[in-house]
């Protein structure tokens, strides 16, 4: 049986902020796209899209041609600044001159934005479709939902907590955020534009909360951490989790339930610590 | 009108809904409203919104069934957790971990969890231990700084049982880092997908890194690391070595491993170890804020 093969992979989103809070770095290794993705010896080219998006317009657009020989991209890696005039995102994917690619999913993108005279922070990019546990939480429980469970915000401290809400889509999208003390809120994502919401509203000071947000069409979040009186001055960027549609038990073959019974019983004695 | 594709107006909608027997999903059945061009789902969320009280996008199938996935013998999938821990110069570590449906709504197929917590000294010693357990619609905050015995500097395991099948839902848990006025959050991982060689992207900012290498060794066996640094704008290369003893970790710092790299440029920098070793970057902020990611995993 031949392997079903496709000609993308889905496009990595990297959230982007104003020029004077800081400059986002994307670094994608089409090397590893090429390791993780397609056959050995692969021959052909590819086209790295970069798409730059800021106040819900695109403000820059670039393709890098890259050809491919024997499994060895020309250019291993592209490097990219982006400044944004405000609030957006960047979007980055890859496509083939045929059908190239095992899955349309590759190892996490991830992200560096620097702020001068501050510092420097990592933190992983989120997929623009095509995320399993997403397509599965939809079809099991009908509907989009992303959680955070680690809402914080402190005023007396000066901790703040905002969700950035991107919506890389031709369609409007109208978000739902609800948190576990009761807290609701809606907000509309216009097509290609991001909006920080501040926690504020939904959680209680001082108290660790779970935020959910459902929308009518998926949405990128991402967890944003900062002072409490100046969302600019950030120090933490991370992706939020999905609603897990997967089942907490998988079926495994009997030798590999074996290993993992012994590798418990071994835990439990603590003759192994993990 | 609200949807043009479906020609179905605001009458015919509130009138729909007003019956007692009909609700929004019979609405959608009946008339096929929202489910062709999409564009009316903002009107009509607020058209059903103003009938019912309730949101078209609130809809949670309630009677959904988990689907254990693969082909043999059913088993609980093993959710055993690590992590950097701190507890030192007002920094505390925090376990989070929630257990809800979506949207804060019950499931039929809801699961109980036991869990236990390790803490790891940066040497391999367990000093500190902790069982617990939480039923579905709550919520669970584990204060590490708070447990006897728990290291400074160190590690920690999380594991998590589920007592029954039931989905994921929203249990992958998130670690806090919480200190004098600032909080970082990161995702543990699964020790089980800790591996072998991975990088990251790193610059300096006015003259310093100020990034630590975060590298946990949850293997019975020592292991050798090689940290190899290059440059993405020049032709600068640099390697460092270190071992990592049994369940050993440690934070490395990278100004301190390479004290001739140039600041001012993006570098690569890549950690390869004899067997798998999770690991985190942790950047450390002008004013003492830190943010920490966890590196990307072998799949």
């Amino acid at each position: 049986m031949t392997q079903r093969l496709y000609q993308y992979v889905t496009p990595f989103i990297y959230p982007l902020f104003p020029a004077e809070v800081g400059a986002l770095v994307v670094n994608y290794s089409v090397q590893n796209v090429l390791t993780f993705l397609t056959a050995p010896n692969f021959n052909g080219e590819f086209t790295l899209n970069l798409a730059m998006f800021s106040d819900g317009q695109e403000r820059s657009r670039e393709a890098v041609a890259i050809p491919v020989e024997d499994g060895v991209a020309e250019i291993p890696s592209i490097v990219r600044r982006f400044q944004g005039e405000g609030l957006g995102y960047v979007e980055v994917g890859i496509v083939a001159d045929r059908p190239a690619f095992t899955k349309v999913m590759t190892v996490q993108g991830y992200g560096l934005f620097v702020q001068p005279g501050r510092g420097s922070m990592t933190f992983g990019s989120d997929l623009k479709f095509a995320r399993g546990p997403i397509i599965e939480q939809i079809a099991r429980f009908g509907v989009f939902c992303m959680q955070h469970t680690a809402s914080y915000v402190d005023k007396s401290r000066n901790i703040g907590n905002s969700l950035l809400l991107i919506n890389p889509y031709r369609q409007p999208i109208l978000a739902r955020l609800a948190s576990s003390s009761g807290g609701q809120l809606r907000q509309r994502i216009d097509s290609h534009c991001a909006v920080m919401v501040p926690v504020t509203t939904l959680v209680e000071n001082g108290n660790w909360e779970t935020v959910m947000i459902t929308a009518n069409n998926r949405t990128t979040v991402f967890d944003v951490r900062h002072a409490y009186d100046d969302p600019n001055c950030l120090n933490n960027i991370d992706h939020i989790d999905f609603m897990n549609g997967w089942s907490t038990h998988d079926r495994r073959s009997p030798p590999r339930v074996a290993r993992l019974v012994a590798r418990r019983l071994g835990r439990a004695a603590g003759i192994y610590l993990s | 009108m609200v949807c043009v594709c479906f020609e179905t107006t605001r009458g015919t909608i509130e009138r729909h809904l007003a019956d007692p027997n009909n609700n929004y999903d019979t609405l959608v059945e009946s008339t096929g409203v929202g489910t062709k061009c999409t564009a009316c789902l903002l009107d009509l969320d607020l058209v059903v919104h103003e009938a019912t009280g309730q949101h078209a996008d609130s809809r949670v199938v309630t009677d959904a069934r988990p689907v254990a996935q693969g082909h043999g013998i059913k088993v609980p999938f093993d959710q055993s957790n690590s992590g950097l821990l701190i507890n030192r110069d007002g920094i505390t570590t925090h376990i989070r971990v929630a257990n809800f449906g979506p949207m804060f709504q019950s499931m039929p197929y809801s699961v109980n969890y036991r869990y236990r917590v390790l803490a790891v000294t940066e040497d391999g010693r367990v000093t500190a231990r902790a069982r617990g357990a939480f039923g579905f619609g709550e919520d669970v905050s584990i204060d590490l700084g708070a447990l006897p015995g728990v290291p400074a500097d160190g590690w920690f395991l999380f594991d998590l049982y589920p007592q029954q099948e039931g989905f994921m839902g929203s249990i992958r848990p998130q670690i806090a880092l919480v200190g004098p006025g600032w909080v970082t959050t990161y995702h543990p991982q699964y020790q089980s997908v800790a591996c072998r060689g991975r990088g990251i992207v790193l610059q300096g900012v006015d003259g310093r890194f100020a990034t630590a290498v975060h590298l946990i060794n949850a293997d019975r066996r020592e292991t050798r690391l090689e940290f190899r640094l290059r440059s993405l704008e020049s032709d600068f290369t640099a390697n460092f070595t270190r071992t990592l003893g049994r369940y050993a970790s440690a934070l490395q710092d990278l100004d301190q491993a390479f004290p001739g790299a140039p600041r001012n440029e993006l570098l690569d920098v890549f950690v390869a170890s004899d067997h798998p070793v999770r690991k985190h970057v942790v950047n450390r902020l002008s004013d003492g804020a830190m943010s920490v990611d966890h590196f990307p995993n072998f799949k």
